[in-house]
């Protein structure tokens, strides 16, 4: 018998789809990555509303500190880094969701057939995903963009794809152990179709390490795009991007130290952020037995 | 144990082989064919049609690629269009630089991830384990690119101790200068991975001290310290190896980013330029050593991993 | 196994053993006590307690068995009073647990671990994962040793360890020193356990569920071990089961949890003949017996309780047959207290009506035996397998090519009329579950033929199989398994409702049907399966079944899983479903007494093939096959009169890879009659004695030992 017992429950039902929720709730940590994450996307949409000018407007004294007029200071060209910053949020936000979306939409379903059919399909499946690991993913999204030309679209693809092997390996691992388990075969010997099986049984219950990864992903395109941005191949300007700010700010170390400070710290915010999220959630999806549940990808030493 | 290796060797092989047709594919995904991005868009058919016999790109698909493949495996990339050095020979100027970068940082990784795993997994609520938690996540949040931009910020720029750029000074030639010129990308480095490689560590040694066999270690009446020392380090390290794995071979080509930071003359950097200069035999050539050496490198760690596990390698 | 060491020490062990019933604990000391030890965790639905203010005293050489349910806190109990709890929940531990006088809880680690493994050692239910994977076992008995007497160089150890395998019948012992714990069997790794438990020649031998992850005749070969270890090392021994069984064949003294409390110890004999506690006669009523024919069990009702509430009177009453709302019983917590004998000690209210339930289930219920006529025979049989074989590949090798076959199922043949019950029965590895899943093709078939109703599941086109799975349904072993977790228990009963493309509002109608029938509370339909108990969700996977009006229950193990008092209501509810609808049933299981309690026709299977089969009545009580007379010998018979006159001969070894099964007669490894010809000739299933048995020597089995068949 276990040690430590688990009690029936008896919450009614409608509580119960909740109980996930205040797993995720009880990490404190959790609750505030969440709250800055929220943030983040509001600046992010309003950022009309919100910056002080326009991320443009080139109406400042170049390269000026932090002060009243530009809280953050100016960059080389006199725009407000403040403005700048808060425009930028976009580039990283939809660089994330995207990349998680592609990294998903193709790993989830190949990882599901290479672990529920097995076989050849495995075995094909998982000689792509070795190709795709071998290349570092800083040096797949490169060429990538070289062979797609740049554009935001090609950039997401290109994240994305760096995050395809991950969530095929993990959507795999967690197909096959669960493949052989007595409700995948009672699904079949009440005669489900495989589809069915795979769909219905199968996915829902290999779910949570995938949202788990979605949030990783997402944490790890926001910096890969800030580092193709640094390398002159992120989003393209004059459209702001922090990578594409530290780029600049990298120029003008010995002028103006601080400007490098402000975009980094930004990006170092929104990955914390995910990254609470994540921990969060791996409590909620193991049950909250687990005091240190941890899943990290190799972003790569970009 | 053989069966294992041999399998692994082939699936090695398999993926060896797909990655160099991917590699030699990608130039006709480039827009444009090599021989007109060679000599620009004013040149001749006659130029042009020269140029494709001279790249062997006259032939069948399958010609071509073998006849690619052949001279690769002959240690013959073709030549960089830029320089017109042989692209083996330009590989070969930056591999040492790359090897001693990598070095630097995988030691640094290990040297911190080891302890401040074992001390995070097994005193998480001690005031040690909270202060290293906070770097584990600090280390995880900041850019690795980031925080060579503030190491130079303050370390060279401000505090004047350090170059802000990093030549390539070989260590068995000048061992103090080799340390001051490649400290500083391989601390940026090594602070990102040794927060992955720990929490991965602490993760995998959390899981084995509720296992079974931990609790039968106690009840023999082993001390603690050897509890952890002799049964439950050695089987948290297995998973551990993988990603130390990875690691490694991401050092070997994927450190871009930070060597364009410090300007530091390695694989990365050099793939970089040739990727803004256009010299696409160049890019083949990098990307396909890089593939196979992280290739190579999984396949050194499966053998590893069966000599850590009985259980692979007695099966 | 092949020690002719162990073989010897166990006749002898066996005889002793029946001769010392706690002779010498009058004497001295207790070796080990439990003080009101009080053990609680934290968890989301409030405090826990776990064990609750129990009690016991172990003496030198005898035996003590703590029995109770899962969740009764028997196995948290010694855990926690050795320091073994671990668990970030545990908020307190509290009492005393004296070891020779001195209270553990108390000790600081260090002291507490000098202790450990040389004066107190234990024996884990799961011994291959109790074991370090990556150590080599040798090596892991040999810390045992030099933990505690860091003199020990390495080769004495090693002297010492191979001495100990040896006693533990671990066969080539010195080899074996250097192997890592998976190229060893369940059985052998058990063996490792004890020898590492008896190296130091503890005081105390703690062995939790010792044998429970074990087959019958692996079970009584370490059972026999245990008491050699007990006899060599002159230690208490602790043995903390679920298994009345076993109990009864092994302890001197007895003590049984309910609750986190010891409700009921005394001698063995008493407790199984003059129970004090109802709690104590309701479970042997509870319990199948191999030894009687068919009646209907008497099942406790509800569930046990939740020890994070457990009710402030006795935690038995709202289960209990003679509380029956009397308010002492509801209001009162009732205290251990001794009989007037001065043996046991009950702690109830009304010790002296518990005895009284014995012989109420003794008395004739109404049997299930009769109602299923013989006219069912007549019929064409709804399951008619024939010559069915099943092969597995073994992939090794560069390329991964099958190098050779793991014959799971060999050409079996079996047919279950309607409203019959077909007990498979074997141990684990035989096939069994193969041929189960083999009726549903969940297995694909290598040959011979399955019909289904009549029609060929073999040849099913995708339709057609689909409509064989409606007229088949299985139950698994595992209710916490085989239900999908992430679906309402209502939509996994409605699950084969939907495949046929019933609407919404026609699935819920029927499911609330099917949860009245299996005795499930409709509105409970919403709730996670992970809401309900492991009984309950096997009425769920039942109910689940039923839904499509099968007229073929497939039943793989499917209370296995579940404690005994529970695996009645479970037990009769098939029964009653059975009466009802007239189903055929294939019955596969591991356990001899439940396959008795509900077969009308018994098969036994043995590495891919049939050695014997037959009604009830002629496979137990008339068993002529080797294997089938030994499986009966081995199993632990829940009544300790007479304990010491029963010849228990266990099997040897363990069964033979079904990759390269043994020539000729696939038994003859372990048959203690095996002759000349039955490595020759593998002997066809041929009719005797009203049977069928598959054994050159089958006509004079009957003869040569017929107490074994008891």
């Amino acid at each position: 018998m276990s040690a430590a017992p688990n009690p029936p429950t008896s919450a009614p039902a409608g509580r119960r789809r909740l109980a996930a929720l205040r797993r995720f709730a009880r990490s404190r940590s959790a609750v505030v990555g969440a709250a800055g994450l929220l943030l983040l996307v509001a600046v992010a949409l309003l950022a009309p509303l919100v910056a002080p000018f326009d991320p443009a407007a080139q109406d400042g004294e170049p390269l000026l500190g932090p002060s009243g007029a530009h809280l953050l200071g100016t960059d080389q060209l006199g725009r407000d880094i403040l403005s700048r910053l808060i425009y930028g949020a976009r580039a990283s936000l939809i660089a994330a969701a995207g990349a998680a979306a592609v990294g998903a939409g193709i790993g989830v379903p190949l990882g599901l057939l290479a672990g529920y059919l097995g076989r050849w399909v495995d075995a094909v499946a998982m000689r792509l995903v070795d190709l795709l690991l071998a290349v570092p993913g800083i040096l797949l999204a490169l060429v990538m963009i070289v062979v797609l030309g740049p554009g935001r679209f090609n950039l997401i693809l290109a994240i994305g794809i760096g995050a395809v092997p991950e969530f095929a390996r993990l959507t795999r691992v967690a197909t096959l152990g669960i493949r052989d388990r007595d409700f995948v075969l009672a699904a079949r010997g009440m005669g489900a179709s495989t589809p069915d099986t795979m769909l219905r049984t199968v996915l829902p219950n290999v779910l949570g390490p995938i949202v788990i990864q979605v949030v990783v992903t997402a944490s790890m395109a926001v910096v890969v795009e800030a580092g193709l941005a640094f390398l002159g191949l992120g989003t393209p300007p004059p459209a702001p991007s922090w990578g594409g700010m530290l780029q600049d700010a990298r120029s003008y170390l010995y002028q103006s130290p601080s400007y490098g400070l402000f975009p980094g710290l930004c990006l170092v915010a929104t990955v914390f952020c995910l990254d609470r999220i994540g921990r969060g959630l791996q409590l909620a999806v193991s049950g909250g037995s687990q005091h240190l549940g941890t899943r990290v990808t190799s972003g790569g030493a970009v | 144990m053989y069966g294992h290796l041999v399998r692994r060797l082939l699936q090695f092989a398999v993926v060896l082989v797909l990655g160099s047709i991917a590699v030699w594919a990608f130039t006709f995904a480039l827009p444009g064919d090599p021989a007109t991005v060679l000599l620009g868009s004013d040149a001749s058919e006659s130029e042009l049609a020269a140029t494709r016999a001279r790249l062997g790109l006259d032939g069948s698909i399958v010609q071509q690629y073998l006849s690619w493949i052949g001279h690769a495996v002959g240690g013959d990339l073709g030549a960089s269009y830029y320089s017109g050095q042989p692209v083996v020979r330009e590989l070969l100027d930056r591999i040492p630089a790359t090897i001693q970068l990598a070095g630097f940082a995988m030691t640094l990784t290990l040297l911190i991830a080891v302890p401040v795993g074992i001390v995070v997994a097994l005193r998480p609520h001690s005031v040690a384990g909270r202060v290293l938690q906070g770097y584990l996540t600090a280390g995880l949040a900041v850019p690795t690119f980031w925080l060579g931009l503030l190491l130079i910020i303050v370390l060279a720029v401000q505090l004047q101790w350090l170059p802000a750029a990093s030549d390539f000074v070989p260590i068995w030639r000048d061992p103090a200068g080799a340390v001051t010129a490649t400290i500083l990308p391989a601390v940026a480095i090594a602070v990102h991975t040794s927060s992955v490689t720990a929490r991965f560590l602490a993760t995998s040694l959390g899981e084995v001290m509720g296992k079974d066999y931990i609790r039968t270690a106690r009840a023999k009446g082993v001390p603690e310290r050897d509890v952890i020392r002799r049964h439950a380090l050695r089987n948290a390290s297995l998973p551990t190896v993988t990603i130390v794995g990875l690691q490694l071979g991401s050092f070997l080509g994927g450190t871009v980013v930070i060597e364009a930071v410090f300007n530091y003359p390695g694989l990365g950097r050099l793939l970089y330029t040739a990727i803004g200069e256009r010299d696409y035999a160049l890019v083949q050539g990098g990307v396909l050593f890089v593939v196979a050496t992280f290739l190579l490198l999984n396949l050194l760690v499966d053998v590893f991993y069966a000599v850590l596990d009985p259980r692979i390698r007695l099966t | 196994m092949s020690g002719g060491a162990l073989d010897g020490a166990t006749r002898g062990g066996t005889v002793h053993s029946a001769l010392t019933p706690a002779a010498d604990r009058g004497a001295g000391q207790p070796v080990l006590s439990l003080r009101d030890l009080v053990v609680e965790f934290t968890t989301p639905a409030g405090v826990v307690r776990a064990v609750d203010g129990m009690s016991y005293d172990v003496f030198g050489g005898e035996t003590l068995s703590v029995v109770g349910e899962t969740g009764s806190g028997k196995s948290v109990s010694v855990l926690a009073a050795l320091g073994l709890l671990r668990t970030p929940n545990l908020r307190r531990v509290s009492g005393q647990a004296l070891l020779g006088g001195v209270d553990l809880l108390t000790l600081p680690e260090v002291e507490l671990r000098r202790r450990l493994g040389r004066d107190v050692a234990m024996i884990f239910q799961d011994a291959i994962s109790a074991l370090n994977p990556v150590q080599r076992v040798g090596h892991q008995i040999a810390e045992a040793l030099r933990v505690h007497d860091r003199a020990l160089t390495a080769a004495a150890a090693r002297v010492r360890v191979v001495e100990l395998l040896d006693m533990v019948g671990v066969p080539h012992a010195d080899a074996r020193y250097d192997q890592y714990p998976h190229q060893f069997s369940g059985g052998m790794c058990q063996r490792v356990m004890i020898a590492m438990a008896i190296a130091n020649r503890p005081k105390v031998l703690i062995a939790d569920e010792p044998t429970t992850a074990l087959d019958v005749s692996v079970q009584a070969q370490i059972l026999d071990l245990l008491r050699v270890a007990r006899e060599e090392t002159g230690a208490g021994v602790v043995l903390i089961t679920h298994d009345l069984g076993v109990v009864a064949e092994t302890a001197d003294r007895v003590s049984v949890t309910y609750g986190g409390r010891i409700v009921e110890s005394g001698e063995v004999t008493q407790i199984f003949t003059r129970p004090r506690h109802p709690y104590t006669a309701a479970l042997l009523g509870a319990l199948p017996r191999l030894d009687t024919a068919a009646r209907r069990l008497l099942p406790i009702p509800g569930q046990p309780p939740d020890p994070s509430e457990l009710p402030p009177g006795c935690a038995f009453a709202p289960r209990c047959p003679i509380s029956q709302g009397r308010s002492v019983c509801t209001e009162q917590r009732p205290e251990a207290r001794p009989g007037p004998d001065g043996a046991g000690v009950s702690a109830c209210h009304f010790p002296d009506e518990a005895a009284a339930l014995l012989t109420r289930a003794d008395s004739p219920g109404d049997t299930t035996a009769s109602v299923s006529g013989g006219d069912a025979a007549a019929g064409s049989p709804v399951l008619d397998v024939q010559q069915a074989v099943a092969r597995f590949p073994v992939r090794s090798g560069v390329l991964a090519r099958p190098s050779a076959w793991v014959h799971a199922v060999d050409g079996v043949s079996l047919r279950v009329p309607a409203g019959r019950t077909l007990g498979l029965v074997g141990e684990s590895g035989c096939g069994k579950t193969t041929l189960a899943r083999l009726v549903l093709r969940l297995v694909e078939p290598t040959g011979g033929r399955i019909l289904v109703d009549g029609r060929d599941v073999g040849a099913a086109g995708r339709s057609q199989l689909r409509q064989i799975r409606r007229s088949a349904q299985m139950v698994f072993q595992d209710p916490y398994a085989s239900l999908n977790p992430r679906l309402s228990v209502g939509d996994n009963v409605a699950e084969p409702l939907r495949l046929q493309g019933l609407p919404y509002a026609k699935r819920r109608s029927q499911v609330a049907d099917l949860f009245a029938r299996v005795g499930l509370r409709t509105e409970h339909a919403d709730r996670l399966p992970s809401e309900f108990s492991g009984g309950q969700r096997q009425r769920v996977a039942i109910a689940r079944a039923l839904a499509s009006r099968p007229g073929l229950l497939i039943l793989d193990e499917p209370v296995s899983a579940l404690d005994v008092s529970v695996q009645a209501q479970v037990l009769n509810l098939l029964a009653d479903l059975q009466r009802e609808s007239a189903m055929a049933y294939l019955f596969v299981s591991h356990d001899l007494a439940v396959i008795r309690q509900v077969a009308d026709e018994v098969a036994v299977m043995y590495l891919g093939r049939i050695v014997e089969s037959g009604s009830v009545r002629r496979v137990y009580d008339d068993p002529r096959h080797p294997y089938t007379r030994a499986l009966l010998a081995s199993v632990p018979v829940p009544d300790p009169v007479g304990r010491a006159d029963r010849r228990r001969v266990p099997l040897g070894g363990d069964v033979p890879s079904p990759v390269d099964p043994p020539s000729g007669c696939r038994f003859r490894t372990r048959c203690p009659i095996a002759v000349a010809i039955c490595a020759e000739k593998e002997p066809p299933l041929r009719l005797v004695a009203g049977g069928h048995t598959a054994c050159h020597l089958a006509d004079e089995t009957a003869d040569l030992t017929p107490e074994a068949a008891r």
